[in-house]
């Protein structure tokens, strides 16, 4: 499932994993559950309502996140990813890792395909690791969609500012820990 | 919440031209790999958003507010971190239940911590997203990583804070 088309003939066939979706039901079943004998059926009535709403929200950016991720992944050059993130890239990679995770837009079910994708294009893991947790920590789309209107503009700010330096320490301290490189790698057609 | 849309329609859009303007690449290829993606993430997403809303209602605010309060210090950061680190993914809920929380007289960097540990180490974004999509492997990176900037990110939030 997060194999790019293109490469098919390299990656071997993945089983579709049920896990997360069986525990995302159990999750629901559970708390679903407790709820209706802490406090009735009507909060569970009331709960449902507004997880409608909450889902007619995010399911349209859901996919056009999907329809984001099918494009990147046919779109982004492989040579490149390999030269300027891969195994000597150093501060470079590290930087482009920073970059890309602030303004990556979409929510996980972009990124963490994408990170995936770029290891397998020959990508070092530091800076994988960078741009994940730039990502999550820096992520500029919902810095200003979320976190500001909720928040208010200081209370964003200085959570910006916290999350500031460990997107670049995470990274080093990823080369530092592992300095293995055995992921598996599609090599240039 | 518009704005964030109109950005991902563009994008979407603006990806799409570039793979049609691609000598090499085709729209099919480019849709099958979404296609996959989108039933693998129907049966995960309804459920968890369904979840959300039941996780948010089971939650004792006042008390929560009560133990992070902004006297609380590195201990209450720690303690709103844990929470941070299991509560269930997503913006639309962490938020509002945060400024609940501030109104509730938690503190503020007991709650710049909490968010921290949502972003960088939250439990049910590893289950649901970071391992059956970024792999086993990058995920035992990325979030050992969290758990180590975790503290260093709560001192940091009460240096600011003050």
């Amino acid at each position: 499932m997060t194999s790019p088309a293109a490469s098919t003939k390299a990656a071997p066939p993945k089983k579709q994993n049920r896990g997360p979706a069986i525990f995302a039901l159990s999750l629901m079943t559970v708390t679903g559950t407790l709820c209706w004998i802490l406090y009735g059926w009507e909060t569970v009535e009331h709960v449902l309502v507004g997880d409608f709403d909450l889902m007619i929200s995010v399911v349209p950016r859901m996919a056009l996140g999907v329809l984001t991720f099918g494009l990147l992944t046919v779109l982004v050059p492989r040579d490149w990813v390999a030269k300027h993130m891969g195994a000597d890239s150093g501060w470079k990679g590290l930087a482009i890792g920073l970059l890309a995770g602030a303004v990556a837009p979409g929510g996980p079910w972009v990124i963490y395909p994408l990170a995936a994708m770029l290891i397998r294009f020959g990508a070092e893991v530091g800076a994988v690791v960078t741009f994940m947790m730039s990502w999550s920590l820096l992520g500029m789309n919902r810095f200003l969609v979320w976190e500001v209107s909720f928040l208010g503009e200081d209370m964003a700010a200085m959570r910006l500012l916290v999350g500031m330096p460990f997107p670049i320490l995470a990274g080093l301290a990823v080369r530092w820990l592992w300095k293995e490189r055995q992921w598996p790698r599609i090599d240039r057609e | 919440m518009g704005f964030s849309t109109i950005i991902l329609v563009a994008m979407v859009v603006g990806l799409g031209i570039a793979v049609l303007a691609h000598p090499e690449r085709t729209l099919g290829e480019a849709m099958k790999i979404s296609g996959k993606q989108a039933l693998f993430l129907i049966p995960v997403i309804i459920p968890a958003i369904i979840s959300a809303g039941f996780v948010a209602q089971l939650l004792p605010s006042e008390e929560i507010g009560h133990w992070v309060g902004a006297d609380s210090g590195f201990k209450g950061a720690m303690i709103a971190a844990v929470f941070g680190a299991l509560m269930p993914t997503g913006p639309m809920l962490i938020l509002p239940v945060v400024a609940a929380l501030l109104k509730a007289n938690a503190g503020e960097a007991q709650m710049l911590a909490l968010l921290n540990a949502w972003m960088m180490m939250n439990v049910q974004r590893v289950v649901l997203y970071d391992i059956p999509l970024a792999g086993f492997a990058l995920t035992v990176r990325r979030y050992s990583m969290g758990v180590l900037s975790m503290p260093l990110a709560a001192l940091l939030a009460l240096a600011i804070v003050g």
